[in-house]
């Protein structure tokens, strides 16, 4: 086949392959699935109910210049909005025929029935009251049949995350918003924020507030800038192509492999698994960066000495190769299903790669036999044993400044990119409100439903304590609508009770009331005070209105039932700790740290996963090359692995997960600079070589320094380290050269 | 200015013409006339008694306060006796500001309350008819409700039955009465299948007990 032919045949493949794992590519951001195997109940919390807590469904809408009026028919076209679970302030309008009926038949075991006089007094005077501003049927059949408003109260308290009256802020109105999809399904929220953006319409925002809008905003701008990083990156790696080889055939031979192997990584993906993490595709893609060299030596030392040329750099960028595979292949060993895509991708991109670059060079190299060759560059040659001291000198300092530093940075919150007055207004607002603390919840953990409930009502009145003395403002939790079969026995005993009733009958006479008008509620009185059947989960779970809600309250875990509780406006987590510590099933976690511990213990494992991989490279290295070559590629990858993650973790105040993927390409880039370079050469392949080298490395300093130019920390992180390991590499590499032409 | 001779002559006119006019117009076209011409300045505070009557109670119950319309088309309704509140109205929304003791802790706490008062509902009905009539929008009034009028001297009652057959069902009717431009009280009413008042609200706006300070009999 002809060169064009070969090309032609990749391209056509390689559009084929993106357009097929396009199709089927069916994208996840559930990070859960990229964590490591939870160690522990928190972190089985946290992986399987991230994102899904009332605090972090939360939308914020601070409007400017709006009169209370109209902020509440703002709310009301919001609620109409399908991604929309509620808004408040609530339009708190509860009458018979809109009670969840399960809830409603079993109203009289929600709460306690007061038992003397001057409290059923206080409450019908409020009855009296409403009465007062809405007398129709509806009003007074509530009214009429729970006086006491135990099923609204239970209803508004279970729905509440806030206080009614400080829906205002800083002297704007604030609409609360909560989705019906978790933070983090990020196609969701995109929709439901649009449609938010879309009701506003020319009302005055002055911030919308909520993890979810910030991630949504922060997918656009990372995609904005990824796009304009990558045309920029993309355009000057062209420019130097087309002036390094000057030959359109043979750019296209050198971007082919790269493009080939991303489009087969993707379709392996889509074949292997039913949804690619986003997370994924970002970090194999930075992994991928490796294979552009492949095209790169191949077509550059056949410009030097033709298919020769090539034939010799084979072995060479074959151990490269091998070692890159087994570098990436160790992530399909990690244990998480998100590394193992990420090994999946990486493992077959590389394969691609390598093997249509391999098809493709020859070809692309008879396009332009001679090409615009370097002049050589005349070297005085160190001494054997100098040539160790730089590297080994880079590894000393590199490590004194990641020991007096702090080398890892677990917290992913200080990778936001959102402007920090916004997170400071997030706060101030979420403080103010009063809605549920997105870091800390109580988790309740029983062998059965009704022990799980009992603990929880336990917790709930420890809690409850903790309100009374300001700790918090207030909490969420099942048992406010599903109290545990003893709370709902024991409130029916008390509804037997005489006493209460005549102090019921008491206070009505001394209000205006016809005691007749409540004949249907003290006949449920009687009826509930000696019925069999309590309220249950199984029919809660019959109310389509509840069941979102109270599922997120409560779930089944295996063998345990878990109950969560969540809290409003917490102070002092240490008082939490103290007041639950006599309960043996309920504990305060603090999702924050436990998020932090699993980073760390991804990290641990990523590191373990890659020691390993180092440990099978060296073997390789050691089958293949002499033991002093094998010693000196080492040191020098080592030295550039070291100097970028010092680097790194300066200025950017510790290494993130980000930086150890990046960290992992300056590993393939140096082991391939060093391995050429170290090469035993005769001039004429050492100027092949060093050019090809070279074009290897200015490609990727190109590359990722203009992703260090990002706003968004993630891509500056990559980015820097992995353009300061490059330039590490590449000049710890050349001296290899010299330490081989020595021998 | 009021003695003046010349400006006595010129409202007696005005007034003569008025009634004249309520006197000789169609009943509907009257109450639109009625109904336009009523007198109730934005901010000013106006004593009021709420009275209602249904079925869950065995007599009447009370409560005063003031009203005043806010600039931007409100109505506030602050009541003072025998419980404090307050109910703001305002483009088909009511909040409800009340202190209520509070569930956990000590003290008292505000809870507000927001509704959005449906015309399809009996209950909020009255409370829209209230705002619009106040605000003079007695387009808004012919949309919901038949106008009706009677005048006697200076004295007249506009009567408002729901258009909407299904309301008419639990909502009888709003009287509306009062003397020259300044209204006097707003009734709701609702009628037994054998034509009696069985529910009723009222709205005495100025009443004589808020002259005297009397307290309501709740």
């Amino acid at each position: 086949m002809s060169s064009a032919g070969r090309l032609l045949t990749v391209l056509m493949a390689t559009l084929a392959l993106g357009t097929g794992a396009a199709l089927r590519l069916n994208l996840s951001y559930d990070l859960g699935a990229f964590l490591p195997p939870p160690t522990n109940p928190a972190q089985e919390l946290l992986t399987q109910r991230l994102g899904q807590g009332p605090g972090a469904r939360l939308i914020f809408v601070v409007l400017a210049d709006i009169a209370a009026p109209q902020a509440a028919m703002l709310a009301e076209r919001l609620r109409e909005l399908p991604g929309v679970e509620q808004v408040w302030p609530q339009n708190d309008t509860l009458d018979v025929p809109d009670m969840p009926q399960s809830l409603w038949r079993k109203r009289l075991l929600l709460g306690d029935l007061p038992t003397d006089e001057a409290s059923w007094t206080e409450i019908l005077s409020q009855r009296l009251d409403d009465m007062m501003f809405a007398a129709d049927d509806d009003a007074l059949a509530l009214i009429a049949q729970d006086p006491a408003m135990l099923a609204v109260n239970a209803l508004l308290d279970f729905g509440s995350s806030a206080s009614e009256p400080e829906f205002e802020y800083d002297n704007h109105r604030v609409l609360m918003v909560a989705t019906r999809a978790p933070a983090y399904d990020l196609p969701a929220q995109t929709e439901v924020i649009g449609d938010i953006r879309k009701t506003l319409g020319g009302a005055t925002v002055k911030h919308l507030l909520g993890s979810s809008v910030y991630a949504v905003d922060l997918q656009r701008s990372v995609r904005f800038e990824a796009t304009l990083f990558s045309l920029i990156a993309s355009f000057a790696l062209l420019a130097i192509m087309i002036v390094r080889f000057r030959s359109a055939h043979r750019v296209l031979g050198v971007a082919l492999p790269l493009a080939a192997g991303s489009a087969l990584g993707l379709f392996a993906l889509t074949v292997l698994f039913s949804e690619v993490h986003g997370i994924t595709l970002a970090f194999g893609f930075t992994l991928l960066g490796v294979a552009i060299d492949y095209p790169l030596h191949l077509f550059t030392h056949a410009e030097h000495r033709g298919s020769r040329g090539q034939l010799s750099v084979w072995p060479t960028l074959l151990l490269g190769i091998a070692s890159t595979l087994i570098a990436y292949g160790a992530f399909l060993f990690s244990g998480t299903s998100g590394l193992q895509q990420l090994g999946v991708f990486a493992f077959c991109g590389i394969v691609a790669a390598a093997a249509v670059a391999a098809w493709i060079a020859p070809s692309s190299a008879h396009a332009n036999p001679v090409g615009q060759v370097e002049t050589p560059v005349t070297h005085t040659s160190p001494s054997t044993g100098f040539r160790y001291v730089p590297a080994a000198l880079v590894i000393l300092l590199a490590l004194g400044g990641l020991v007096s530093n702090k080398v890892f940075n677990n917290d992913l919150a200080s990778l936001t990119p959102v402007d920090a007055r916004l997170l400071a207004a997030d706060r101030a607002v979420r403080t103010h409100l009063g809605v549920t603390d997105i870091r800390h919840l109580v988790a309740v953990r029983a062998a059965d439903l009704q022990a799980c409930l009992e603990q929880t009502e336990l917790a709930v009145a420890s809690l409850s304590q903790l309100q009374r003395r300001g700790t918090l403002s207030g909490l969420q939790s099942i048992v406010q609508l599903l109290p545990s079969d003893a709370t709902q026995h024991r409130r029916r005993l008390r509804l037997g009770d005489p006493h209460s009733r005549a102090a019921f009958d008491s206070a009505l006479q001394r209000l205006p009331f016809n005691p007749q008008g409540f004949a249907s509620f003290t006949t449920a009185w009687q009826a509930e005070s000696t019925a069999l059947d309590n309220l249950s989960w199984q029919k809660l779970q019959t109310e389509p209105r509840l069941a979102g809600a109270t599922n997120n309250l409560l779930y089944q875990d295996g063998e345990h039932w878990v109950s969560l509780v969540f809290l409003q406006r917490l102070t002092d987590p240490e008082q939490v700790n103290a007041e639950l510590a006599l309960l043996a099933n309920a504990e305060l976690i603090d999702l924050k740290q436990t998020s932090q511990d699993m980073v760390s213990a991804y990290r641990d494992r990523l590191i373990q996963v890659l020691a390993t991989a180092l440990g099978f490279i060296a073997l390789l290295l050691l089958w293949r090359l002499e033991f002093r070559r094998v010693v000196w590629v080492l040191l020098s990858v080592g030295a550039a692995v070291c100097a970028a993650a010092a680097g790194s973790a300066t200025w950017q105040g510790g290494l993130s997960l980000f930086d150890l993927m990046a960290l992992t390409l300056v590993a393939g880039l140096g082991l391939d600079y060093a391995l050429f370079y170290s090469r035993p050469l005769n001039p004429t392949d050492q100027l092949a070589t060093h050019s090809a080298v070279s074009i290897c490395a200015l490609s990727s300093l190109i590359v990722f320094g203009v992703l260090a130019l990002s706003s968004i920390p993630v891509l500056h992180g990559i980015g820097t380290t992995v353009a300061v390991g490059v330039v590490a590499a590449y000049l710890l590499a050349r001296l290899g050269r010299h330490a081989n032409s020595d021998n | 200015m009021t003695g003046h001779p010349g400006v006595l002559a010129a409202a007696t006119a005005w007034l003569l013409f008025t009634i004249t006019a309520y006197a000789a117009a169609p009943a509907s076209e009257q109450a639109h006339q009625i109904l336009t011409h009523l007198h109730f300045p934005t901010g000013e505070q106006v004593p009021f008694t709420q009275s209602q009557v249904n079925p869950l109670l065995r007599s009447v119950a009370r409560q005063q306060g003031v009203m005043f319309k806010s600039p931007d088309q409100g109505l506030v309704m602050r009541v003072t006796a025998p419980r404090p509140e307050e109910r703001s109205l305002h483009d088909g929304f009511m909040t409800l500001r009340r202190e209520k003791s509070a569930r956990h802790g000590p003290g008292k706490r505000t809870a507000t309350r927001h509704m959005k008062l449906d015309p399809n509902k009996p209950g909020h009905l009255p409370l829209l008819a209230l705002q619009a009539l106040l605000h003079g929008d007695v387009a808004l009034l012919g949309e919901h409700f038949q106008l009706a009028a009677s005048a006697n001297g200076a004295s007249w009652q506009v009567s408002l039955v729901p258009q909407n057959e299904r309301v008419r069902k639990k909502l009888a009717r709003l009287l509306i009465v009062g003397t020259d431009s300044q209204l006097s009280s707003f009734r709701s009413e609702r009628d037994n299948a054998a034509g009696d008042t069985t529910h009723w609200l009222e709205v005495v706006i100025n009443p004589p007990q808020a002259r005297t300070a009397s307290g309501p009999d709740t």
